[in-house]
């Protein structure tokens, strides 16, 4: 009887831990953060991104589908009384193809959802290695008064299957998130 | 309603043409859905009210809810069931439809042509590597400074885009790019990636494709090999960067653009599937919910005009008359509502008269009730039953009754009213003989030590619409008028009687004394006296009578009134004052109440209450005992002052008491017998009453009630 229940306890914790570590594998996760700011009062972001792209992201981007990655910064400021005020400082956007005629992958910095750099790959581990990897992003300027210590800084990054239309927009809101992928937030305090 | 239909239509339409052409499938975007649910839920709440308010109207037996129901109902199903049927067979459509996009042949296909576009390009790149390696032994001639040079002028001959050199630890020893000059000292874009050094060391050269970073569908041949003069010289890799033609490029990327568009497609294949199928769902559920709608509002519309007439009919009913329809000339219900007014009108016209009649009806019955209870008649009428129907207000006085006997037969009416029993039982042999004709009688009652007279006529009643009949009876109390007539035949009596005697009175007394004066001195003594003694006694007895006589005189006198106003209570006292102390064993006690002052004349009023207790009195005296008589006034109401004579003497003989007030009965063994006739005649005159009765201590009562005059009146009649 004990020796049952130990067996189902064991199992109940081996289940858990491998559904733990599935749902990590399929996450996006920031994994280094630090901002610091140089002589000028510029803040400088060094972060590194684990970008762990779902099976159908990979299966969607070599059927043709354009995946867009987004670094959002948001400046907030704590408040008692009602929820925090926000406000999107800056986006660091990134776009992946996959050319099929020469099995690459492509990675396009994008600046106001036009192509701005290309780079290719040639497998995706490196193109997400490579764009996981920010050092030294200055932020746009910002107030002293932000360094109040009432302000702070919110890093969240998210991938989503850019060419999805309604349909598959549709299983996403059904099904939980098949072509949409996103951090969890980070906060850095200000000031 | 109309807006929703539209936007259906449209989604089936967009539906219908997304899916007949892959090309068109820039599906319906979010707001769409957006704009599928926000008018689902508009319509659910629609419905649900509906349905609710339904319900409602149901239980609460509201006019025409049932109809609508039933209309909703068969509209309910009537459109549900084809949209159902239709929607099932689309969606198996739609996946057909889908289906046939997706041809085996032509995905092998598009993989061929790109299988064949990469096989061509590389054929192009091995070309570039055989010249690539051309240019790597040109190199091995050379000294290093001559690399850059070399390169460049090599770069140029094969219309490369870039060539690079670089030594074994992968450090730039010389390059040539056609975007930069060869002083440049900056990485390229195109610096090649860890797996084109990794094959190199496996394989000596590397060849492949990169698309070009124009991101306009060009691409680039990537070759590299490795160059080493000797064994033991060093070791370089050149790399070159050659761009395919641009027909090339331009073919290549077609076939790759519709290959990508192909397999986006085939990727959303299941996807669209289900978005279409959804959004089909989605359409349909608006279209059951859009119908159901519409069934709820025609239903309305339709029952509209027959829940309208039905509360018309209800209204009607309870007796709203005033009821009228709205007649819309548009609708076919127009001469229904019409007809339905002219209805309610004319019935409002008929009620109104039909009440204008009754409020006749009640003014001549309330015309006829006043009449009748200020008639001084009394007024029964009776069914044939003998059933009491109505009495008026002099009958109820006459007969001393309350109006309680109304709708009680005759016959047991009669239980505790003495007065009434001896009326009816005088009328009902009248009654009952002559139930067709009219009919008189006078009725006697006598109660209390009183006689009644009435006299009572009686006359069949014509037929009611009921078919019932009945008698009236008409009665007068005759009592006054019999003895007013009585009291003036005594007067009239008394008159001629005191005229008759009176006037040989006087010479018989003067022939009397003439005699005894002359024949008194030729007579004997004896004689003398017997003469004197008859003298005497002729004159005594003509005293007598004229004494008699003048009382006759003032009985039948009727002589004005001198009234003035008079504290009645001060007049008692007065007369008391005269009789206090002359009978020790006989006191007299006054209970006199506060009275106003009234109208008299006071000498006849002193008249009659010196009659009165002279009466008591003397019939008190007779007794040798002490002896109370009680002097009582009150005022009775606002219209009478009662005074009360109450005695402990021996009363009145019952026999006397209905006759103590006739002229000659007394029950004095002396006396005229006209005191009390006297001192009712002066009551009268005053419009009062005196009445006779045994009082509690078992002697006398006299009672008088004089009426009491308003200040006005006092003054008009002094």
């Amino acid at each position: 009887m004990l020796l049952n229940k130990l067996l189902l306890i064991t199992l109940s914790l081996s289940l858990m831990q491998f559904f733990s570590l599935a749902w990590a594998d399929d996450e996006i996760v920031i994994q280094k953060l630090k901002v610091t700011e140089d002589a000028q009062h510029v803040y400088q972001v060094d972060v590194q991104i684990d970008y762990n792209l779902n099976e159908n992201m990979k299966k969607a981007l070599t059927h043709g589908v354009k995946v867009k990655l987004n670094f959002a910064v948001t400046l907030g400021r704590y408040r008692t009384w009602w929820w925090n005020s926000t406000r999107t400082l800056t986006k660091l956007s990134y776009q992946i193809e996959y050319h099929a005629l020469s099995k690459r992958y492509i990675l396009v910095r994008m600046h106001d959802d036009k192509p701005v750099k290309r780079w290719n790959f040639n497998n995706l581990s490196m193109l997400l290695r490579q764009v996981g990897t920010i050092s030294r992003y200055s932020l746009p300027h910002m107030s002293a008064a932000v360094r109040d210590g009432s302000h702070f800084l919110y890093f969240q990054v998210t991938a989503t299957a850019e060419t999805l239309r309604i349909p598959l927009r549709i299983q996403t809101y059904l099904k939980g998130g098949k072509y949409y992928q996103e951090s969890e937030g980070v906060v850095w305090p200000l000031g | 309603m109309a807006s929703v239909f539209i936007f259906l239509a449209a989604s089936l339409l967009f539906i219908y043409n997304s899916t007949s052409d892959p090309s068109n499938s820039a599906l319906p975007d979010s707001w769409m859905t957006a704009l599928y649910l926000t008018t689902m839920v508009v319509l659910l709440v629609f419905i649900a009210i509906s349905v609710i308010r339904a319900v409602h109207h149901l239980r609460s037996k509201r006019s025409g809810s049932r109809f609508t129901i039933r209309l909703m109902s068969a509209f309910t199903v009537l459109t549900a069931a084809p949209v159902l049927i239709v929607s099932y067979i689309s969606m198996d459509y739609i996946g057909t439809q889908i289906d046939a996009w997706f041809d085996i042949k032509i995905e092998r296909a598009l993989e061929d042509s790109l299988e064949l576009s990469e096989q061509s390009l590389k054929i192009g790149a091995r070309a570039h590597l055989r010249d690539l390696k051309k240019t790597a032994k040109g190199l091995f001639k050379l000294n290093e400074l001559g690399y850059p040079a070399y390169i460049n002028s090599r770069r140029l001959d094969s219309n490369a885009e870039e060539l690079l050199l670089l030594d074994a630890s992968r450090r730039l020893i010389a390059f040539s790019d056609a975007k930069r000059n060869a002083s440049s000292n900056l990485f390229s874009n195109n610096f090649p990636d860890e797996n084109v050094f990794r094959i190199l060391d496996s394989k000596g050269f590397y060849l492949g494709l990169e698309p070009d970073g124009k991101g306009k569908g060009g691409i680039n041949a990537r070759v590299a090999v490795t160059l080493q003069k000797t064994r033991w010289s060093k070791k370089y890799i050149l790399t070159g960067l050659f761009p395919s033609s641009h027909r090339f490029a331009s073919l290549a990327d077609s076939v790759e653009q519709a290959r990508g568009e192909y397999q986006e497609l085939k990727l959303k294949n299941n996807s669209l599937k289900y978005g279409f199928r959804l959004s089909l769902l989605l359409i349909m559920l608006l279209t059951i919910l859009f119908s159901l709608g519409a069934a709820f509002i025609y239903s309305k519309r339709l029952t509209q005009p027959i829940s309208v007439l039905l509360d018309g009919t209800e209204a009607v009913a309870s007796g709203d008359l005033q009821t009228k329809l709205t007649v819309h000339k548009s609708n076919d219900f127009a001469p229904l509502a019409r007809s339905f007014n002219t209805m309610t009108s004319r019935l409002f016209d008929a009620r109104k008269e039909r009440e204008e009649s009754q409020l006749q009806v009640q003014r001549q019955h309330d015309y006829l009730n006043i009449v009748l209870d200020h008639l001084t008649s009394g007024v029964i009428t009776l069914t044939s039953d003998h059933i009491v129907r109505r009495i008026n207000v002099a009958a109820n006085d006459l007969l001393k009754i309350d109006g309680k006997v109304i709708n009680q037969r005759l016959e047991l009416a009669i239980d505790g009213r003495p007065f009434f029993t001896d009326f009816v039982t005088t009328i009902l042999p009248f009654l009952n003989a002559n139930k067709k004709g009219e009919w008189r009688t006078e009725v006697v009652i006598v109660q209390k030590n009183r006689r009644y007279l009435l006299l009572c006529r009686g006359a069949p009643l014509p037929h009611l619409l009921s078919g019932e009949s009945g008698t009236v009876l008409v009665f007068d109390d005759m009592t006054e008028i019999v003895q007013a007539e009585h009291d003036a035949a005594w007067s009239e009596v008394a008159m001629r009687l005191a005229h008759e005697i009176k006037n040989p009175l006087t010479p018989i007394q003067l022939s009397a004394e003439r005699l005894q004066y002359r024949l008194l001195p030729e007579l004997s003594e004896s004689s003398q006296q017997l003469l004197k003694r008859m003298t005497q006694t002729i004159t005594q007895q003509v005293e007598n009578m004229k004494t008699m006589v003048n009382a006759f005189s003032d009985y039948a006198k009727t002589p004005a009134l001198h009234l003035q106003k008079i504290d009645v209570n001060n007049l008692i006292k007065d007369v008391v004052d005269l009789y206090q102390d002359i009978e020790k064993e006989i006191e007299i006690v006054l209970l006199l109440g506060n009275v106003p002052v009234i109208a008299l004349d006071s000498l006849r009023m002193r008249q009659v209450f010196v009659n009165i207790i002279k009466n008591s009195l003397e019939a008190m005296s007779k007794q040798n005992k002490k002896h109370q008589l009680v002097i009582s006034s009150e005022l009775s109401g606002h219209n009478n002052i009662i005074i009360y004579f109450n005695d402990d003497g021996p009363g009145v003989d019952e026999s006397l008491i209905q006759h103590i007030f006739d002229p000659y009965i007394s029950s004095k063994e002396r006396g005229s017998g006209l005191g009390l006739a006297i001192v009712k005649k002066i009551i009268e005159e005053h419009s009062g009453q005196i009445s006779v009765g045994r009082s509690q201590a078992g002697g006398a009562q006299f009672t008088l009630s004089l009426p009491v005059t308003s200040d006005s009146q006092v003054k008009e009649l002094i």
